[in-house]
């Protein structure tokens, strides 16, 4: 067992002493004695082992329980956070490559996979190797790709607004490339060339977001508060552009282009959106996950900050560029996914808790994971038809972030 | 947890410091040392500069003039990462800590120290455990701060910053939260430290506690130095009044020495009528307590007749400050205390004469009131009440000419001031 942080005060009997929710500390209700934002049981389910879960919700039962100490190092927290979520990320990604119109057995889609590398595990013909390494593969490298980057500028955007209600789109990134991707589908700029769509959706995203922060800066006093009003007033301006625009489109098709873009969705997607998302997304999240350090203490305040050794005036909007970044690439891409970086960083900072170190990381885990998921959903529930990823992440994910918060309700006022 | 470095002289000293936002000046060429193990306070009214003076002194804000020196090195000049390693800085307003437990928010004072994306190392971990019991908060480690009292939340953030392992430490009203006893607690710690050798500057509200903790203070005004030494030196009631626009009565607990000061309540039409106006009382057995209180309160200049030991009038002209003629209980008003209580009486501007009865021992303090320049009654009683000397006592006070009369005491108070300046003016 790794050192606990500060064995002496913190009297973590084992390793899983987790599972049991009481502390070594008379005269003090176990959950006020271990101050955590993280759920009660209540005492009717006082919880001996994984097992009897009442609602029965496996999945939800893994998620709350594998809960690891707060005073684990942050290594092991990550580790096994990150551990748990790359082998759902994994499951649930074969699972996808195996289902769908054509259904391919799991061992002939990870024979596919290993092939290149000279492991010859089964046959499988070539069909089924069309069908994984051009349609779906690509598609859901794509959905992880935007799972990771709405994640990750998710929990950024939460730690540099101080403001559990940001999201990735707060400073008008998200209906910026929405409004860019609008026009060009009503003009046909997006039929121009090749990738003309998403390359449209990320200079307006882009455009937008640097909008929105000079607009804070030119009143000459930068603040979070003149940061996210310039975003809520520039998101409504966009609002209002899309809906001019679907009024006035006359034709039906190009109508239903926009309002199957606005949805999110990731059908379709080649390895030429894989090229043009990846690199840009694993930079910007790789610079926001070096950073995460820096936006524990931003969390503190700017103050607090400075005379703690942050350059504010560099970090904030180095962390801004690169969250607007990875959100603008992930918009181009597959258009609005709604409420993956609004709930993922929340679920997982219920259960790992708010140091951004751990939970910068995993959010870009959960997000893929979430996004893979909800894709598959969408996929598979009304099949051969699909319905639109976004549709899937709010109208699922909604419902059970609510099921997360009124287990937890006593940490719903702080982030 | 500071390097105890054995130097005499000045670990910090800031000259000519200033600071503007938008042409208004909120530091005007401020000096402040600090020598190694030294508590400074910086103490003065809302709005005197006293945060903007730390946050200077920090590092955090650009100064349009000046240097802040720390051991001889500009801190501006100093990078942010060898600046966190040198002053650490307590906010007044505590941050939200959103969900972080007490021992995560002090590992972040571990920042400056510690390589980007490097995990914790043993020395991180004691130095925080250190300094979380330094600050008598190691039991509260793996609480949430949601879940600490104001007290507990402000030893976490001190520990935070002792975390950083600072020469220099800025506490920006630390206990402006924190009840007396806390209040206490909290700068015995601060004491422990700076006596160890550590350096402190500390903006503080409290002026008692500051002339109590502090080694020296600086008195701020406005953006400028009205006063620095001793706190003994530095809290006169003439500072006080100056910057805070107050009055205040400053005195030496006999047995600790330590400074008790008093604040009186501005008087209600503001300064400038009642300060400056001698009001003479006469007064006895219990008549004239209060009403003396209430002038001294609102700014008057109080004198008071002869009043005898154990009088309750007596006691409180003792404890005001007022000046008064003491004579003996029963033995009447000899001539060295009547010829007093007739200087007092010219000396002052107005007189006033309480429900005080009057028999053969007091009588010549009625008769010395016809000395007054002008008279007025605070009294209900009538006069031939409390007549106990056949009516001389009533002969007498039908001679004097009273130019009001008052049944309570606010309105007395809110007129007094009118009525010598009207007559004022008609001397002129």
């Amino acid at each position: 067992m790794p050192p606990s942080a500060l064995p002496a005060m913190t009297p973590a009997k084992h390793r899983w002493g987790f599972l049991f929710q009481t502390r070594n500390r008379p005269n003090s209700r176990p959950d006020r004695a271990a101050g955590r934002r993280v759920h009660e049981f209540p005492d009717s389910e006082a919880p001996e082992t994984l097992g009897g879960d009442p609602s029965g919700n496996m999945a939800l039962a893994l998620v709350t329980r594998l809960r690891p100490p707060r005073e684990a190092a942050l290594g092991t927290r990550l580790a096994a956070g990150a551990g748990v979520l790359i082998v759902l990320l994994a499951a649930i990604m074969l699972v996808a490559l195996s289902t769908g119109p054509l259904d391919i057995p799991v061992t002939h889609v990870v024979a596919i996979i290993v092939e290149p590398t000279g492991i010859h595990l089964a046959d499988y013909d070539r069909t089924e190797e069309l069908v994984v390494k051009q349609i779906r593969l690509p598609r859901i490298v794509v959905g992880a790709l935007v799972g990771m980057a709405l994640g990750v500028a998710g929990a950024a955007m939460q730690a540099l607004f101080r403001n559990p209600l940001a999201d990735p789109g707060t400073i008008g990134v998200a209906s910026g490339g929405a409004a860019a991707a609008v026009v060009a589908i009503a003009t046909g700029a997006s039929t121009l060339f090749f990738l003309a769509l998403p390359l449209f959706a990320l200079a307006g995203a882009i455009g937008t977001a640097f909008l929105v922060y000079a607009i804070a800066i030119a009143s000459g006093r930068f603040s979070i508060a003149t940061l996210i009003l310039a975003g809520v007033a520039v998101s409504a301006f966009m609002g209002a552009l899309i809906s001019l625009v679907i009024i006035a489109v006359p034709e039906q098709g190009t109508l239903r282009g926009i309002l199957f873009w606005l949805a999110g969705g990731l059908d379709s997607r080649s390895w030429d959106h894989v090229w043009l998302s990846g690199p840009l997304i694993l930079i910007g999240g790789g610079v926001i996950i070096a950073f995460a350090r820096d936006l524990n203490l931003l969390m503190m305040g700017d103050d607090d900050a400075g005379s703690m050794g942050v350059h504010v005036r560099v970090m904030r909007p180095v962390l801004l560029t690169a969250a607007a970044l990875v959100t603008g690439v992930a918009v181009a891409v597959s258009g609005m996914i709604a409420f993956v970086g609004l709930i993922v960083p929340h679920m997982l900072r219920l259960i790992f808790g708010p140091d951004n170190r751990v939970l910068v990381p995993l959010s870009a885990l959960g997000g893929a994971v979430f996004v893979v998921l909800a894709d598959e959903i969408a996929r598979t529930v009304i099949s051969p038809a699909e319905l639109r990823v976004g549709i899937i992440t709010s109208f699922i994910g909604a419902p059970f972030f609510l099921f997360l918060l009124l287990r937890h309700n006593r940490r719903v006022t702080s982030l | 947890m500071t390097d105890t470095v054995e130097r005499t002289g000045r670990r910090l000293e800031a000259r000519d410091v200033v600071y503007e936002v938008d042409a208004a000046r909120l530091l005007d060429r401020v000096d402040l040392n600090a020598g190694v193990g030294e508590l400074i306070g910086l103490v003065g009214p809302n709005g005197a500069g006293k945060t903007t003076l730390l946050r200077a002194i920090g590092g955090l804000l650009k100064t349009r003039d000046g240097a802040v020196l720390l051991d001889g090195d500009e801190v501006r000049r100093m990078n942010t990462g060898e600046r966190a390693k040198s002053i650490a800085h307590v906010a007044q307003l505590a941050p939200l800590a959103h969900g972080f437990t007490a021992l995560e928010v002090v590992m972040m004072g571990r920042y400056p120290h510690m390589g980007r994306l490097q995990s914790e190392r043993r020395v991180d971990r004691e130095v925080v455990k250190r300094a979380l019991e330094t600050t008598g908060v190691g039991s509260l480690a793996g609480r949430t701060l949601e879940t600490l009292s104001g007290g507990e939340r402000q030893g976490v953030f001190v520990a935070r910053a002792l975390a950083q392992e600072p020469r220099l430490l800025l506490l920006d009203e630390p206990t402006s939260n924190l009840d007396i006893r806390h209040q206490a607690q909290f700068f015995h710690i601060v004491r422990g430290l700076v006596d160890g050798g550590m350096t402190a500057v500390a903006a503080i509200h409290d002026l008692s506690l500051a002339a109590r903790f502090c080694d020296r203070l600086t008195l701020l005004d406005k953006g400028v130095v009205v006063a620095e030494g001793a706190p003994g030196d530095v809290l006169t009631p003439e500072n006080i009044e100056a910057a805070f626009g107050v009055r205040a009565v400053v005195s030496s607990d006999p047995a600790s020495g330590i400074l008790n000061l008093s604040i009186m309540e501005p008087g209600s039409d503001g300064p400038g009528t009642a300060a400056g106006t001698r009001v003479h009382l006469v007064c006895g057995g219990g008549t004239g307590a209060r009403l003396m209180y209430r002038l001294c309160e609102a700014g008057f200049t109080v004198t008071a007749g002869p009043l005898g030991s154990g009088d309750t009038d007596r006691e409180a002209a003792e404890s005001l400050g007022v000046e008064y003629v003491p004579v003996q209980a029963f033995n009447g008003i000899d001539d060295a205390a009547h010829e007093k209580h007739m200087r007092l009486v010219r000396d002052c501007h107005v007189a006033v004469l309480t429900d005080v009865a009057f028999g053969t021992g007091n009588l010549r303090s009625l008769d010395a009131l016809a000395e007054a320049p002008r008279v007025a009654l605070a009294s209900l009683e009538p006069i031939t009440n409390r007549d106990f000397t056949g009516g001389r006592a009533t002969a007498l006070f039908e001679r004097l000419a009273p130019v009001a009369a008052w049944s309570e005491i606010d309105s007395l108070i809110a007129g007094l001031p009118a009525i010598v300046l009207n007559s004022q003016e008609i001397e002129r």
